[in-house]
């Protein structure tokens, strides 16, 4: 006779469990409500026996319902031939209307059968010599009817405890994968945050920050868009962008800004499935799905993050759009902190510029005087070579270089003509008052040389210390050769403007006495445009004002 | 004989290995664990891995001195070593020549990274990696 091969047929069984039970020697077996059965494993010679015999498929039948009950008693199905239901905890509880799928069950045999009609019947299906059965069948591990309940009660331990560590299992996974993005998010932020410097160039913190995401949330590209705000300055409407993409900046930035209209004034994170949906032109072409997150302070809209297509094939989730959203909160206060930044610094210049006009006005002739002293002053810096924060320095210096001559009284700066002795001993005193006024302001330390000693010469003919040579402190010959410039090309109480060539040629006749000659050398080279450009604007708003 | 390379990760905090395991796993390398310097220099002398990760802190033995000591057999003297750190926390330069380390993670790290590091280390991703294949 030919014996169906056993197929290992699909199971809930956790496999700890199937291969302990493998080594105890049990049959497995796969029992459908119809009562046909299938061997998964150790398919004894007697279960397969029976499980290929119609009286034996009719008594499941009749049983199946009951190996869904109670996995802990047997259900006796012949004399000596017992099984051992092993239900998921799900499918127990919902019952056999539930779910009508095959169920695993464990065989068990005894002695007994070989005693039963039902044996002797089988033996006659199949063609078998009764005895000679009985005895091969003998050979098996059979088991006693005293053991039958001990060994359920076993399998329905093992098989509860097999499931509740599959369970863990499953959780340690979950929470190792969930772990592993909060990992991941945290060293993206750690990695961010250490990098947000407000005095570093922003263009780079930026595209850095897209690079990075880009990288963590796995996604092909990755873009950042800001809004149309002029207090972003040079940041206003620019376009950041990681990962290659067949579209040109300006095609990109389109594309945002389209995708800015569609999410409105939302403030959440958004993922579409299907960039189709989306009515933005050229979006499809580079994009499947899409993931956006909008970048808002409390008030207004600043810009927002969008990418697209994650390289690994899958979708993107709810997980990565945590994740940006971390991101895009730091990206906010960094662009937060950059518009407050400038606020004060245009605040701080502003005032300034309002303290420097103020001291300009007292003097009609000097009108823009300070302005123009600053410009030349930072241009012969930049000329020298020193840095920008140096240059800027300098330029605020030229500012502020006259500010002791609130001290003057005004008949004396106003009057018109040569200055008595006295009246000169006065105008001599403005570079120390500056710098009285301005010592105790600690932001403006570093300006105090400019304001001091912008009056001093090369020779050592100076005022107020007579110091000489490179004893003068650069922000004092930068501004002492801009202010002189000055002086000589507008018109004052005592004499008119001179020709711009008659202005160059004093400075390189003075140079070595009155000025460094190096930086009189840079000063005659200078552009003078920019100058000639400040002076129009002044004398315009000259005329401007009233009488 | 190994059909995916074999790599070894030692560290006394469990949530660690789990999460680190996983990412190896899920990139289709085979892993072990081992949760002291002890037990992973044993493991090491056993399993001969591709790879080591290690955390530097650990009781009874760290895991510079556990670099150490396999760097001194014969078996073990060239497998790649990548040592995690707590931020903020430097090791010097000789003390890294000397274990032979290959590359330095701080802690809190990213899991991306440390795969990016046993690529460049390994070679390429093993077949059956389910990282960057694409699903239907």
């Amino acid at each position: 006779m030919t014996l169906a091969p056993s197929h290992p047929a699909a199971t809930d069984l956790p496999a700890p469990l199937r291969e302990r039970l493998g080594e105890l020697g049990v049959t497995l077996l796969h029992v459908a409500p119809d009562g046909r059965a299938q061997i998964q494993q150790n398919g004894a010679w007697i279960a397969r026996l029976l499980v290929q015999a119609p009286s034996f498929r009719v008594s499941l039948r009749r049983a199946w319902d009951q190996l869904l009950e109670r996995p802990d008693t047997p259900v006796t199905l012949w004399p000596g031939v017992w099984l051992v239901g092993l239900p998921s905890r799900r499918r127990r509880r919902l019952g056999a209307a539930h779910d009508r799928s095959p169920v695993s069950a464990v065989l068990l045999v005894g002695a007994e059968l070989l005693e039963s009609e039902q044996f002797r019947a089988v033996c006659d299906n199949h063609e078998l010599d009764y005895r000679a059965t009985a005895a091969r069948v003998a050979h098996d591990r059979l088991v006693s009817s005293a053991e039958v309940h001990r060994l359920a009660q076993m399998i329905a331990w093992m098989h509860e405890d097999a499931a509740q560590l599959n369970r863990h299992m499953d959780e340690l996974k979950s929470l190792s994968t969930e772990l592993g993005e909060a990992y991941e998010e945290l060293s993206l932020l750690y990695k961010l945050s250490g990098s947000m410097i407000v005095n570093q160039p922003a263009e780079q913190f930026l595209t850095n920050a897209c690079g990075e995401l880009q990288q963590v949330v796995g996604v092909s590209w990755m873009a950042l868009l800001l809004a149309d705000e002029p207090r972003l300055e040079e940041l206003c409407d620019q376009l950041f962008l990681a990962g290659p993409v067949a579209h040109e900046t300006h095609t990109m930035r389109a594309i945002g800004q389209q995708i800015m209209e569609c999410i409105g004034e939302r403030r959440e994170p958004m993922v579409v499935d299907d960039t189709r949906e989306l009515a933005v032109e050229g979006l499809s072409e580079i994009a499947d799905d899409l993931i956006v997150i909008p970048l808002r302070s409390e008030k207004q809209r600043l810009g927002i993050l969008f990418g697209s297509n994650k390289l690994d094939g899958a979708t993107l989730t709810s997980v990565d759009s945590k994740l940006c959203d971390s991101l895009a909160n730091s990206l906010t206060i960094f662009l937060e902190n950059r518009m407050l930044y400038d606020d004060m610094q245009a605040m701080f210049l502003g005032t300034l510029h309002a303290l420097t006009s103020a001291i300009d006005a007292k003097d009609s002739y000097t009108h823009g005087h300070s302005e123009r002293v600053a410009l030349m002053g930072r241009k012969l810096a930049e000329a020298a070579g020193l840095d920008t924060h140096t240059c800027e320095r300098v330029y605020i210096a030229g500012l502020v270089h006259d500010v002791g001559k609130i001290g003057v009284p005004e008949r004396v700066l106003c009057k018109p003509g040569k200055l008595t002795a006295r009246e000169f001993d006065l105008v001599k005193m403005h570079p120390e008052i500056g710098g009285r006024i301005l010592q105790d302001i600690r932001q403006m330390e570093d300006l105090l040389p400019g304001v001091l000693y912008h009056h001093e010469r090369w020779d050592g003919a100076g005022y107020p210390q007579g110091l000489a040579g490179e004893d003068i402190p650069l922000f004092g010959r930068l501004l002492g050769l801009a202010d002189a410039f000055d002086a000589m090309s507008s018109d004052r109480t005592y004499r008119a403007a001179m020709q711009f060539d008659h202005v160059i040629a004093e400075v390189r006749r003075h140079a070595g006495t009155q000025f460094d000659p190096q930086l009189a050398e840079l000063f005659v080279n200078l552009d003078f445009q920019p100058f000639f450009d400040l002076i129009q604007k002044h004398q315009q708003n000259k005329l401007r004002r009233p009488a | 004989m190994r059909t995916q390379p074999l790599i070894l990760v030692v560290d006394d905090e469990s949530h660690i290995l789990h999460v680190v395991s996983l990412k190896l796993k899920n990139a289709g390398y085979q892993v072990i664990t081992a949760e002291d310097g002890e037990e992973g220099a044993a493991a090491a002398l056993e399993h001969l891995p591709d790879m080591i990760i290690s955390d530097y802190q650990m009781p009874y033995m760290t895991g510079l001195e556990m670099c150490l000591k396999l760097r001194g057999e014969e078996a073990t003297r060239d497998i790649p070593a990548i040592m995690l750190t707590a931020r903020g926390f430097s090791l010097a330069e000789h003390q890294l020549a000397q274990a032979r380390i290959s590359a330095v993670v701080s802690k809190p790290f990213s899991p991306r990274e440390i795969l990016t590091h046993v690529y460049e280390l390994l070679g390429d991703q093993p077949q059956n990696g389910q990282e960057n294949v694409s699903t239907p």
